[in-house]
């Protein structure tokens, strides 16, 4: 297990008394393309590639109607690449924290909303990890709702590290220690 | 103040608390304040324009530009101190109550209690002072707000038992 270290600062209250943090990381910060934002991105990217020809032929008449049209390309370029960049932001947003009990997410939204979750580790939580250079492991699952009211689950857990091998051996080590 | 509903058989209360009613000056303000300035600039380009064809009349139009550019900025302030003032929170061994001015009674989960959630959906959100969000209510067909004891200076102390509480329903199935 890795190198349990004191409780730092603004940690205070938020750790049990017997619970010490074991490894703390944060996301790599990278646009990754997954294949269910495709059709997303696909619509995103003919909205805009319509109010961009729209716009070409309305300058063809003169004075500055074509304009209209930017509200529109920029709608459209914001589906397509939108989600793409937001992921990118938030991993520069996101700490993660493993302690000998549980699992911590802390996120700063852009409005500089600070939140914290955690997730315990117990000999029954189910450990995944996923990737290939950067690393996914999971330990948990929620139901998200969708816009349209139907439900999905998603896959909690830290995404994206450099040294995943590292911290999925530690969460299995956290498990063993409870057994 | 409202009182604590019946509790249930085997209920006991771990903590009692209310919000904190100092006025808050957030991302809110920020927005009613670009409002309220925008207002306040349109009227005195119409008092320095008609003030000229009709001297006299500068302050009785930047005036109540003015005072109502000041009610748009106070007003959320001040009404969500009131109504902060008039609310408690209650955590028990099997539920989170929020009694008062706060609770709009829409839900089942807003008259009974919100559940011990699970311990995903419990949120700490820092803050001076933190909030702690254990639910979410439906505000139309497709949005939620999230709920929970907003703005509470023992949040520090709330937040591990209310994590032992939800981790707990875990560990006994």
């Amino acid at each position: 297990m890795g190198d349990l270290r004191e409780t730092p600062a603004g940690w205070d209250g938020i750790l049990a008394p017997d619970e010490k943090i074991i490894w703390q990381g944060v996301p790599t910060a990278r646009m990754t393309l997954r294949g269910q934002r495709i059709p997303t991105m696909a619509f995103g990217l003919f909205f805009s590639g319509f109010a961009l020809v729209w716009m070409v032929l309305a300058s063809q008449a003169g004075g500055s109607f074509w304009m209209f049209g930017l509200l529109h390309f920029a709608v459209g370029l914001g589906v397509a690449f939108g989600p793409l960049i937001m992921t990118y932001i938030m991993s520069g947003r996101t700490w993660y924290t493993l302690t000998n009990q549980r699992a911590y997410i802390a996120t700063r939204s852009l409005l500089g909303a600070k939140e914290l979750q955690s997730y315990p580790i117990t000999p029954d939580t189910q450990l995944g990890m996923t990737g290939d250079t950067f690393k996914t492991v999971t330990f948990g699952e929620m139901t998200k709702r969708g816009s349209k009211g139907r439900s999905y689950q998603l896959k909690i857990g830290f995404r994206d590290l450099e040294d995943g091998d590292e911290v999925y051996q530690l969460m299995r080590d956290v498990q063993r220690k409870q057994t | 103040m409202p009182q604590t509903p019946p509790l249930h058989d085997g209920e006991t209360i771990l903590w009692e608390g209310r919000p904190d009613t100092r006025p808050r000056f957030g991302i809110e303000t920020v927005a009613t304040g670009i409002f309220a300035g925008a207002l306040v600039l349109a009227a005195l380009g119409l008092a320095t324009v008609i003030d000229r064809s009709e001297p006299g009349l500068f302050w009785p139009i930047l005036l109540p530009g003015l005072i109502l550019g000041a009610v748009i900025v106070l007003a959320y302030p001040l009404f969500d101190s009131a109504q902060n003032r008039g609310t408690r929170y209650v955590l028990t061994n099997q539920r989170a109550l929020i009694i008062g001015r706060k609770n709009p009674h829409r839900t089942a989960h807003d008259r009974e209690g919100y559940p011990i959630p699970a311990p995903d959906a419990l949120i700490y959100q820092a803050g001076n002072p933190p909030s702690i969000y254990f639910g979410r209510r439906s505000t139309s067909k497709h949005s939620y707000t999230d709920v929970g004891f907003e703005r509470i200076s023992d949040a520090n102390d709330v937040y591990p038992v209310m994590r032992d509480l939800a981790e707990a329903q875990i560990r006994n199935g």
